[in-house]
C-alpha cells in the first residue's frame, strides 16, 4: 500500500511540474508585456525594455524556464511582478474561500443530486425528470448566476447581490461573521453547483435503473424486500460506485467554474486572481495559480483513490 | 366659517410648512455614515505616485493630496498648495504651502515632502510625469519650510495641470527618502494628507478608509467611512446598487447608466475622470501600411461613417460628436468646426474611393482591413463595419486585451486600424502631443498610433509648448488642427463622457477628480 501511495505521489509530481510547465509556455508566448499593466496607458519610452529587463523578459526562453523549475522544486512559487509580494501569500490568502465555494459546491451537488437522482430514478417511465436535468446541466454558470440573483436577491431581496461582508460597518467577530460569509455564500455556492448537481442526478438516476434491473435486485424482491428498500439498499450503493472518482475528476471543472462565478459575484479568490494576473501579463502569480489548481486536483484523485476500497470490496485486492 | 379661499391659502400655509424643513433637510448634507462605491479594477497597491494604473487612482485619490486641485472646469484651484506665482519668463513657478498640514501618522507636512515625492518619485516613476514633465524641469528646490520652486529649461505652461492628485500626489518624505518606491512598505498601508485614512486592503475584495479628523480643509471630509468594493463585473455592479449593497458606481457605461435613468440614482456625466479627461474615441490609421496610407481611403472614413447615428446608438448620447481634433473641453485649444467639412456622404466617398483607383473586387470589396480594439469597445466596431458595408470596405475585428493591443499596435505596428480612446487631458501638451508629434512615434503604449509625421505639425505643437501666452497657443493649435482635418491620420468620432452613478440619499460627489468623496455626504 505504501509502495502505491508513493508511486501515485511520484507521479502527482510530474503532472504538476508539466502542469507548471505549460503554463509557463503559454504565458511566455502572450502577446503583450506586464509593462502596460504596470504603468497604465502612458509608458515613458525605453519603459518596455526597461520592464522587460527587470523581469528577465530579455532572457531566453530555456534560461527563464530552468530558473523557474528549480525555484518550484524548492517550494518557492516567486514573487507577484505587479503587487511585489510573494505568489504563495497570494494564493493563500485567496484559497480559503475558493476552497469553500467548490468543496460546498462538491458536498452540495453530491448530497442534493443523489436525492434527486433517487427520486427521479422511481418515475423511471417518465421523461421529464431527466429532460430538466440535461437542460439545466446545459445552462453556464454565469447565467445561472444572473437568474438565481434576479430571482433571490433582486426579486425576493433574501439574499445579497455580491460579495463575501457588508462592508458598510466595521466586520463582526466570530460566529455572526460567519453567518454573514455563510449567507453571502449561498448564491454562488448554488450557482457553481448546478452543473455538477444535475451530472450527480443523472448519473444516479441511470445507474438506479441499471442496478434495479440486475438479477440480485429481482432476488431481493423475490424475498418480500419492498421496491424502495432494495433500491436504497442494494441499488444504491453500487449506484455511487462511479461517483467518487468522477466527481474528482470533475474538480478541475469546478475550479474553472469558480472562476466564472467568482467574477459574477466580486468573491476575492483564487480565480479572480488567475484572471487579473493574466490580463496583467504577471507570469509568476498565473504558474502559481496553474500550480495550485494541479496540486487541488490531484490531491482530490488521491482521495478518490483511497476512498474507493471503502466503498467497493474488489478493490481492497489491489492494495495488498 | 371660512371663505373657500382662506381655506385654501389655509392648506397652502400648511403644506408650505410642510415642505420647509424637507427642503432644509435636502440642501443640510448629514455628517458621518458611510459610502460603499464600487470599482472595476483591483488597485494592487496604493502608492499612486510610481503608476498610472486607473483602478489604484481611482482608491488613492481619496488619501493624498496634489500641489493643486482642479475644478470640474479643469481649472486649478488650492490644495497642499495656498498659491503660486509665476514669472513672466516661465521659467521659474513657486509654491506657497499651506501651513499646519500633518501627515496621517502625525508628522507635520513639509517643502521637503514635495521636493522628495518629484525627484526622487515621481519623476522617475509616474509614466505621465516621467514623459510630461520630466525634460521641462531642471530643479525643483525647497524655499523655507513652505517654499518649493519648480525652475524649468524651458516654459511649460500645462504644468498647473499637471500637479494635481492623479498627475502628482505627495508622498511623506520621512517614509520615503533613500528607499525603492517601488518596493516600500508604504505602498501597502500609506500614509498621506488626505481626508480619508487607510485602514484596510484585501486584494480583490475592498479597500476601507476612515475619516481623517485633522483633515486641512475645514469642515470636511462628511463621511466616516468610505468603502471601494471590487466589482470587476458590470452588471453586478449595477445590481449591487439597485440592491442598495453599494452607493456609488465610479465608472457606468452608457448602456448601464440607461438602465439607471429614472429609479432614484443620481447621474452624473463629466468629460474627465481620474486619470483621463477629455477622451475622445478614435480611428488610427496605419499610414505605413498601403491602403491605410492613401487619402482617398481616409477620406472615405470621414465621409461614410455617420457619426451622429454612433453618438446616439453606441454612446447613448453620452458625449457629442467629436467636432476637431483636440476635444471641446480644452476650451482655448480646441477649433470649433475643423471636421465640420467631413458630412456624411457615401456617392462622394465612393466616388473619391474609385478616383484613387481602389476599385470593387468580384465579390464587391474594395479593400479588406483589420481593426484592432478593446473588448469594451466592440460595439463601436459593429456599426462601423455596418456603415463601412455600403463602401466595400470590409474589417477584421480582433478584440486583443490592453498587453496584447499594446504590442501589436505600439511595437510590431501589425495592423490596418485601431480603435484608441485618446484622452486629451486638460492641455494638449499632456494628451495630444503623444499622438501627432513625429517624436512620439515608436515603442511607447498609446503614443503616435498613426506613425504619422508632418514637420509643420510639430512646429506648431512645439510653438504652442514653449508660449506663455494661452490665446497665442490656442492660436498655434488651430493652426495644426486645420492641417490635420485634411491629413486625417486620424478619425475622430466621438468625444465621450464619462458617467458616474450614485444613490439619490448621497450627494457631492466629485467623479471628475481623484479626490471623490472630499465632499460627499448622506442627505437622509
Amino acid at each position: 500500500m505504501l509502495a502505491f501511495l508513493l508511486r501515485r505521489a511520484a507521479f502527482g509530481l510530474l503532472v504538476v511540474m508539466a502542469a507548471a510547465s505549460l503554463a509557463f509556455l503559454l504565458a511566455w508566448h502572450a502577446p503583450g508585456g506586464p509593462a502596460v499593466g504596470l504603468a497604465g496607458e502612458h509608458g515613458a519610452p525605453g519603459y518596455l525594455e526597461e520592464v522587460a529587463a527587470r523581469y528577465g523578459l530579455d532572457l531566453p526562453a530555456w534560461k527563464v524556464w530552468l530558473g523557474w523549475m528549480g525555484r518550484l522544486l524548492r517550494g518557492d512559487l516567486g514573487t507577484s511582478w505587479r503587487e511585489g509580494a510573494p505568489v504563495a501569500t497570494l494564493i493563500a490568502e485567496r484559497l480559503p474561500l475558493t476552497l469553500a465555494l467548490t468543496i460546498a459546491a462538491s458536498a452540495l451537488s453530491v448530497m442534493l443530486g443523489t436525492l434527486i437522482g433517487l427520486a427521479a430514478s422511481a418515475r423511471e417511465r417518465q421523461a421529464w425528470p431527466a429532460a430538466l436535468l440535461s437542460a439545466l446541466h446545459a445552462v453556464p454558470g454565469y447565467v445561472a448566476a444572473q437568474a438565481l440573483v434576479a430571482a433571490f436577491a433582486l426579486g425576493l431581496g433574501l439574499l445579497p447581490v455580491q460579495g463575501i461582508a457588508d462592508l458598510r460597518e466595521p466586520a463582526p467577530g466570530g460566529l455572526a461573521l460567519l453567518a454573514e460569509q455563510a449567507r453571502h455564500l449561498v448564491l454562488p455556492v448554488t450557482a457553481l453547483a448546478l452543473h455538477q448537481l444535475c451530472f450527480v442526478a443523472l448519473l444516479v438516476r441511470a445507474g438506479l435503473i441499471d442496478q434495479m434491473r440486475q438479477y440480485y435486485v429481482t432476488a431481493a424482491l423475490a424475498r418480500g424486500m419492498s421496491r424502495g428498500g432494495a433500491r436504497w439498499r442494494h441499488a444504491l450503493p453500487n449506484a455511487l460506485l462511479p461517483l467518487a472518482p468522477l466527481t474528482a475528476a470533475r474538480l478541475g471543472g469546478l475550479v474553472g467554474g469558480a472562476l466564472v462565478i467568482e467574477t459574477a459575484f466580486a468573491l476575492p479568490g483564487l480565480g479572480r486572481l488567475a484572471v487579473t494576473s493574466a490580463v496583467a501579463r504577471d507570469h509568476p502569480v498565473v504558474i502559481g495559480c496553474v500550480v495550485t489548481a494541479a496540486v487541488a486536483a490531484w490531491l482530490a484523485n488521491m482521495l478518490a483513490d483511497g476512498v474507493a476500497p471503502f466503498l467497493d470490496p474488489r478493490l481492497r485486492a489491489a492494495w495488498r | 366659517m371660512a371663505s373657500p379661499i382662506t381655506r385654501v391659502a389655509r392648506w397652502a400655509l400648511l403644506l408650505a410648512m410642510l415642505a420647509l424643513p424637507m427642503a432644509a433637510g435636502a440642501a443640510e448634507m448629514q455628517r458621518g455614515g458611510a459610502a460603499i462605491i464600487a470599482v472595476s479594477g483591483d488597485p494592487g497597491h496604493l502608492n499612486p505616485a510610481i503608476s498610472t494604473a486607473g483602478p489604484l487612482h481611482a482608491v488613492a485619490g481619496s488619501i493624498f493630496n496634489g500641489l493643486i486641485a482642479l475644478d470640474e472646469a479643469g481649472n486649478p484651484v488650492p490644495d497642499l498648495a495656498e498659491s503660486w506665482e509665476v514669472t513672466p519668463d516661465g521659467l521659474r513657478v513657486a509654491f506657497r504651502l499651506r501651513p499646519g498640514v500633518i501627515w496621517h501618522d502625525g508628522q507635520p507636512f513639509t517643502a521637503e515632502d514635495v521636493r522628495v515625492t518629484f525627484i526622487e518619485v515621481l519623476l522617475r516613476f509616474h509614466a505621465r510625469a516621467r514623459t510630461g514633465l520630466a525634460p521641462a524641469v531642471e530643479a525643483v528646490e525647497t524655499d523655507g519650510p513652505l517654499g518649493i520652486v519648480f525652475r524649468l529649461r524651458r516654459p511649460h505652461p500645462a504644468l498647473l495641470r499637471q500637479l494635481d492628485v492623479t498627475e502628482a500626489p505627495i508622498l511623506p518624505a520621512h517614509l520615503f527618502t533613500g528607499t525603492d518606491p517601488s518596493t516600500n512598505p508604504a505602498n501597502q498601508r500609506p500614509v498621506g494628507t488626505g481626508p480619508f485614512r487607510f485602514e484596510s486592503y484585501r486584494r480583490d475584495d475592498a479597500v476601507v478608509l476612515t475619516r481623517n479628523p485633522s483633515y486641512f480643509k475645514p469642515d470636511l471630509p462628511r463621511l466616516d467611512r468610505l468603502v471601494f468594493r471590487v466589482v470587476p463585473d458590470a452588471s453586478t455592479q449595477v445590481n449591487a446598487l439597485l440592491a442598495g449593497e453599494v452607493d456609488m458606481l465610479a465608472r457606468v457605461s452608457a448602456a448601464d447608466a440607461d438602465r439607471l435613468r429614472g429609479r432614484g440614482m443620481s447621474l452624473v456625466e463629466t468629460r474627465s475622470a481620474p486619470g483621463g479627461s477629455n477622451c475622445i474615441m478614435t480611428v488610427a490609421f496605419n499610414l505605413d501600411r498601403p491602403v491605410p496610407g492613401q487619402q482617398a481611403l481616409r477620406d472615405a472614413f470621414a465621409l461614410g461613417l455617420d457619426r451622429a447615428r454612433m453618438l446616439e446608438l453606441v454612446a447613448f448620447n453620452q458625449g457629442r460628436v467629436a467636432e476637431a481634433p483636440i476635444a471641446s473641453g480644452i476650451v482655448w485649444a480646441h477649433a470649433p468646426g475643423a471636421l465640420a467639412a467631413w458630412r456624411p456622404d457615401i456617392a462622394e466617398a465612393n466616388r473619391r474611393l474609385d478616383a484613387a483607383g481602389l476599385a470593387r473586387g468580384a465579390d464587391g470589396l474594395r479593400a479588406s482591413l483589420d481593426l484592432l480594439l478593446f473588448p469594451a469597445f466592440s460595439r463601436w466596431a459593429e456599426i462601423m463595419r455596418q456603415q463601412l458595408a455600403p463602401l466595400g470596405i470590409a474589417l477584421r475585428v480582433q478584440t486583443l486585451d490592453p498587453a496584447a493591443f499594446a504590442q501589436a499596435v505600439f511595437t510590431r505596428r501589425a495592423f490596418d486600424l485601431a480603435l484608441v480612446s485618446y484622452c486629451n487631458g486638460t492641455d494638449p501638451e499632456i494628451g495630444v502631443r503623444r499622438m501627432i508629434h513625429s517624436s512620439a512615434i515608436g515603442n511607447v503604449p498609446f503614443s503616435n498610433a498613426a506613425g504619422y509625421r508632418n514637420l509643420e505639425v510639430d512646429a506648431l505643437f512645439d510653438r504652442a509648448a514653449s508660449l506663455q501666452d494661452e490665446a497665442a497657443r490656442g492660436e498655434a493649435y488651430r493652426a495644426a488642427q486645420s492641417i490635420l482635418a485634411r491629413d486625417l491620420p486620424y478619425w475622430w468620432l466621438i468625444e465621450t463622457d464619462f458617467a458616474a452613478a450614485w444613490r439619490g440619499s448621497f450627494a457631492d460627489f466629485a467623479p471628475w477628480t481623484g479626490q471623490v468623496a472630499e465632499r460627499a455626504g448622506r442627505r437622509d
